[in-house]
């Protein structure tokens, strides 16, 4: 008893002593649109275990064409561990598994991804088991069936409207699922894609007509995907063209409820950040091969309302959910 | 002073204690009742107030954030999920603040509009909520909380309880209640048989069989036996008189053959009249010492029924947490279903016990009852004594194997002190204490067994049981040593040719193989297999289930004891049996009619009756049909294969009616069963009137 007493007391000393004296990871971060709850999350997690790192944050804001700098001060700098956020930046930083190129993807560094919807269908790893390669990370949207089940349980509804965007490829397969989803569930999916301008980019115009539409067709939700460009125009077009139309919208991330959803089963960034640095933590200090270890996501989610665009919408929660919903404030107003 | 006499003593001696024992149970189960009652409605009103508490919560705080209350959403559903928690609530309404309803789910009662738009309920939404009370509203009991949020009033919250609901749990309390008075009523006449039946009984025999040989001029000495109680001193003083009549009988004696001695011829002659006179004497009457063993029945037939009583205890403790048990304890086992593994040690030890027997009989014949049984009890006490601490169900299948072998030792070896201590006349009675010691154990044992699990847990009830066991070799220990076993008995296993003999032997398997393995399967598929699970199928407790049985064993006490009479007073013993099979056949085709709950109570009824009326004299059959084979092959052995084929009645009985249930459901079940029964009865009845084997004819045939 005296000795394992011994011993608990030279861990407590011992380990921080041992933890300060050896050198700091360093981890090259590159995000997508600057910094989010995820990174702090992220960097809360090595803080509060007391794992020294150094922590060098890239932003892409949006342009793919900075990433090849990045890509760069990787191969120069040669850091412990490559964090990339999103599926844009890390297929850029990894490449789809069956188009590596090893001149340009970065394959000799552990890379550990976050915030990436649908790792599978993006081609970043062949199977959620294991990428089969120096990669491992983390998604952070619920499966579908189960977002439909949730959005059912606040109001049911046989028919949703969808509005993603045509050119990711991302939307196109979630489409897909809850269209299958859909057989079973029995409800109906009218879709509505964001239009391509002169230059072949996307624009939200005509998104609220198309809003407006679906609801003329029926749609008894608006269901807004992990889709990229959707985010960029959920506070400022689509989410208010829907409370113009009466119609209530179901958030699949915590960035589209931070829009103004009126509700949706979400990952808390700040949580996601945290599993993130876990698995970065298996890498770094366990010394696993990232293909060892799988790409997860949180198992448990958060029901959101915001009871503002409920009262306005006249859908209040149904009773039973004051038990368990998140209540959350409304976004400030968009720039 | 006939023993008549002194068993009508007994019996109102009994009879008293019983009267004053079940009044005072009566009056204890009454006012348990009135207090039950008293409290349970409030009680259950208290557990509507705290759960709609929640509700309301719910529903101020939905207010609170803003949602209007007539606008809530919803609200059914959190109606919905409370009625799933509480099945015990039949409705439940909010209104507004003028009684209107807004939200209801659930079967509101008649009136119940009325009853919440009453002044009296409105005033509540005035007043902090108070303690809560039911008021009975059109068969419910209505239970309101105000909803008043910050001064504003919203309404009231109601909850309904049906009334049925109360009046089950007072039903099921009420039952709960006479179980437990059946139990003790059965304990309180176990003890009395065992403090004062059976020393009595004992002590009256000596006395009245001692009396009789007097009164027969047999004036013979003996080693007195008699215990140091009011009976023996006054056998000690007949003993001593017997002893001065010997005396001067032997002074009698000496002084004729003196006298003669010296006597001359003429004398002799004028002396011939007194040696006439004493010849007569030694003819009329029996003097000297005995040469004959004292009698065995120290302790009466009756003595083996208060060992054999706890014994059975013991193991009938386990019938009811047994499965229970074994699940706790369950290893998978791939290619078997759960179902089947939950089986699996009850019928080890059903196999154990049937197979057993034949070994066990003639082993128990040549060691002796007493020493067989001691060894036995041995054997179960360390048995439960390891099942209360067995580790998985590979070890306990070992110590329930262990129990079974000491089972099936005791079990035998009662079996054939009843047959040594008893003769053909009152042997079906014999076994009739026999199976009512069984019967009684089968009354008290689950019931209780099925309380100490729930309070004291499985192990420490298996503790129980061996303890049980363990008090049992104590009191057989105090039976009379077992008597030097006579060399003319056969003895020893029935070879196999025997055992092919007996199985074709015609007489033999008529009683085997249509009655008693009928029986047996009756029983073990309908009582123990069938009816729990249909039970619980229709929607009832497996406590109904228990008292089910229960009903069962009283009716086996109760009747079996009169049918042994009946038997033994020279009523057809075939007629019983078949006339017992066909009754319990009779049963099962009563659900041809109804499937309810009530023909289940009449089948548990004629089935019962029907096993009573025959279980005795099918054992006293054998005896009386099998003469013959038992002097080829020593009772024990005839005994010992009737009771193996019996028994593994009992272990195809869960069997078949497993299968049967797969094909036909339960109510096919029972009926192929029964109508299975139903047929060996008559056919029994009809085989054993054409060959009536009456005493004489055995001899005829055998020769």
């Amino acid at each position: 008893m005296k000795r394992i007493l011994a011993f608990l007391l030279l861990a407590c000393v011992a380990l921080p002593a041992a933890a300060q004296g050896t050198k700091p990871y360093r981890i090259y971060a590159i995000t997508f649109r600057g910094m989010t709850d995820v990174e702090k999350g992220f960097q809360d997690y090595f803080a509060a275990r007391k794992i020294p790192v150094d922590i060098t944050f890239r932003d892409m804001a949006r342009d793919a064409t900075r990433l090849p700098g990045f890509l760069e001060e990787i191969r120069r700098t040669k850091p412990d561990l490559v964090y990339t956020w999103g599926t844009s930046v890390t297929l850029g930083v990894v490449g789809p598994y069956d188009k590596v190129n090893p001149q340009t993807h970065i394959t000799d560094i552990p890379v550990v991804f976050t915030l990436v919807a649908a790792p599978v269908l993006a081609k970043i790893v062949p199977d959620l088991k294991s990428s089969g390669r120096n990669v491992t990370g983390v998604f952070h949207v619920a499966p579908t069936e189960t977002q439909m089940r949730a959005m059912a349980s606040y109001r049911p509804f046989e028919k949703i409207g969808v509005l993603y965007s045509p050119t990711e490829r991302n939307s196109v397969v979630t489409l897909e699922e809850i269209r299958e989803v859909g057989r079973r569930m029995k409800f109906s999916v009218i879709e509505k894609k964001f239009s391509l301008d002169a230059a072949g980019k996307l624009t939200a115009e005509g998104a609220p007509a198309m809003i407006a539409e679906m609801r003329a067709q029926g749609a008894q939700w608006l269901y807004l995907p992990p889709d990229s460009y959707l985010g960029t125009q959920a506070q400022k077009v689509v989410i208010p063209a829907a409370m113009e139309q009466g119609l209530p919208t179901f958030a699949s991330t915590e960035q589209l409820m931070e829009a103004g959803a009126l509700t949706g089963l979400i990952s808390r960034y700040h949580s996601i950040g945290q599993f993130t640095a876990y698995k970065a933590e298996q890498i770094l200090r366990a010394g696993r091969a990232p293909a060892q270890i799988p790409v997860e996501t949180l198992t448990r989610f958060s029901f959101q309302v915001q009871l503002d665009s409920a009262i306005r919408l006249a859908l209040p929660p149904p009773l039973p959910m004051f038990n368990y919903a998140e209540f959350v404030a409304p976004p400030p107003p968009a720039n | 002073m006939d023993s008549h006499y002194l068993r009508r003593i007994y019996w109102q001696i009994s009879g008293v204690t019983m009267l004053l024992v079940v009044i005072a149970l009566a009056a204890n189960s009454w006012f348990a009742h009135r207090t039950f009652e008293e409290e349970l409605v409030p009680e259950t009103a208290r557990k509507a107030a705290t759960v709609g508490a929640t509700v309301r919560t719910l529903i101020l705080k939905a207010v609170g954030s803003g949602i209007e209350y007539k606008a809530l959403y919803g609200v059914d559903k959190a109606f919905a999920e409370v009625f799933n928690d509480n099945p015990e609530f039949t409705s439940m309404a909010a209104t507004d603040d003028t009684g209107a309803i807004l939200f209801q789910a659930g079967r509101l009662p008649p009136g119940a509009a009325e009853f919440f738009a009453s002044a009296e309920v409105l005033a509540r939404m005035q007043q902090p909520p108070a303690r809560a009370e039911g008021q009975l509203i059109g068969g419910q009991y209505m239970v309101s909380l105000p909803l008043v949020k910050d001064e504003q009033r919203l309404g009231v919250l109601h909850i309904g309880i049906a009334r049925t609901f109360v009046d089950n749990i007072m039903l099921e309390m009420l039952l709960d209640v006479l179980v437990v008075l059946v139990v003790a009523l059965f304990f309180t006449l176990e003890l009395l048989s065992f403090l004062a039946g059976a020393r009595l009984e004992a002590g009256m025999k000596l006395l009245s069989d001692t009396v009789q040989r007097i009164r027969a001029g047999d004036f013979t000495e003996r080693l007195s036996v008699a215990a140091k109680d009011e009976i023996g001193r006054i056998l000690n003083q007949i003993d001593r008189r017997v002893g001065q009549i010997n005396a001067s009988y032997q002074q009698l004696t000496r002084d004729l053959q003196a006298t003669l001695k010296q006597a001359n011829p003429v004398e002799r002659a004028q002396l011939q009249d007194a040696v006439t006179a004493w010849e007569a004497l030694r003819a009329k009457f029996r003097f000297g010492s005995a040469t004959e063993a004292p009698p065995v029945a120290v302790g009466g037939l009756n003595s083996i029924r208060a060992p054999l009583f706890v014994f059975i205890l013991a193991e009938e403790l386990t019938r009811a947490f047994l499965p229970g048990y074994i699940n706790q304890l369950l290893v998978p086992i791939p290619w078997l279903s759960p179902q089947i593994v939950i089986g699996l040690p009850i019928v080890l030890f059903m196999l154990i016990v049937a197979l057993g027997q034949p070994y066990l009989g003639s082993w128990s014949e040549r060691r002796g009852r007493r020493r067989t049984m001691i060894a036995g009890a041995t054997v179960a006490t360390v048995g439960f004594v390891a099942t209360a601490m067995a580790n998985n169900l590979y070890d306990l299948l070992l110590w329930r194997g262990l129990c079974a072998l000491g089972y099936g030792m005791v079990f035998v070896s009662a079996q054939g002190y009843i047959l040594d201590n008893t003769t053909a006349r009152d042997r079906a009675k014999g076994f009739a204490l026999f199976v009512g010691a069984i019967m009684v154990a089968t009354v008290c044992g689950p019931s209780i067994g099925g309380i100490l699990a729930d309070n004291i847990g499985y192990r420490p009830s298996f503790g129980v049981a061996a303890a049980l066991a363990f008090l049992s070799i104590l009191i057989i220990a105090r039976l009379p040593q077992d008597p030097p076993r006579e060399e003319t008995a056969r003895t020893g296993m029935p070879s196999l040719k025997d055992f092919a003999a007996l199985l074709t032997n015609r007489r033999f398997m008529v009683l085997t193989g249509l009655a008693a393995m009928p029986a047996k399967v009756v029983l073990t598929g309908v009582c123990f297999y069938l009816l729990p699970l249909y039970i619980v199928s229709i929607g009832s407790t497996q406590a109904m289930a228990g008292r089910m049985l229960m009903i069962y064993a009283v009716l086996m006490v109760l009747i079996v004891p009169f049918a042994a009479g009946a038997s033994d007073r020279g009523s057809s013993r075939e007629k019983l049996v078949a006339a017992g099979l066909c009754l319990s056949g009779v049963g099962g085709l009563m659900m041809l009619t109804s499937t309810s709950f009530w023909v289940v109570i009449a089948l548990v009824f004629t089935l019962g009756i029907g096993q009573a009326l025959s279980i005795a004299s099918q054992s006293a059959l054998v005896a009386e049909h099998c003469q013959e084979e038992i002097a080829r092959f020593g009772s024990d052995a005839v005994y010992g294969v009737y009771r193996m084929l019996e028994r593994l009645g009992n272990a195809i009985g869960p069997l078949l009616a497993s299968v049967l249930v797969i094909y036909y459901g339960y109510t096919g079940a029972f009926m192929a069963i029964c109508i299975l029964v139903l047929s060996c009865g008559a056919l029994f009845f009809l085989l054993t009137r054409l060959d009536k084997p009456g005493v004489g004819r055995i001899t005829e045939l055998g020769a």
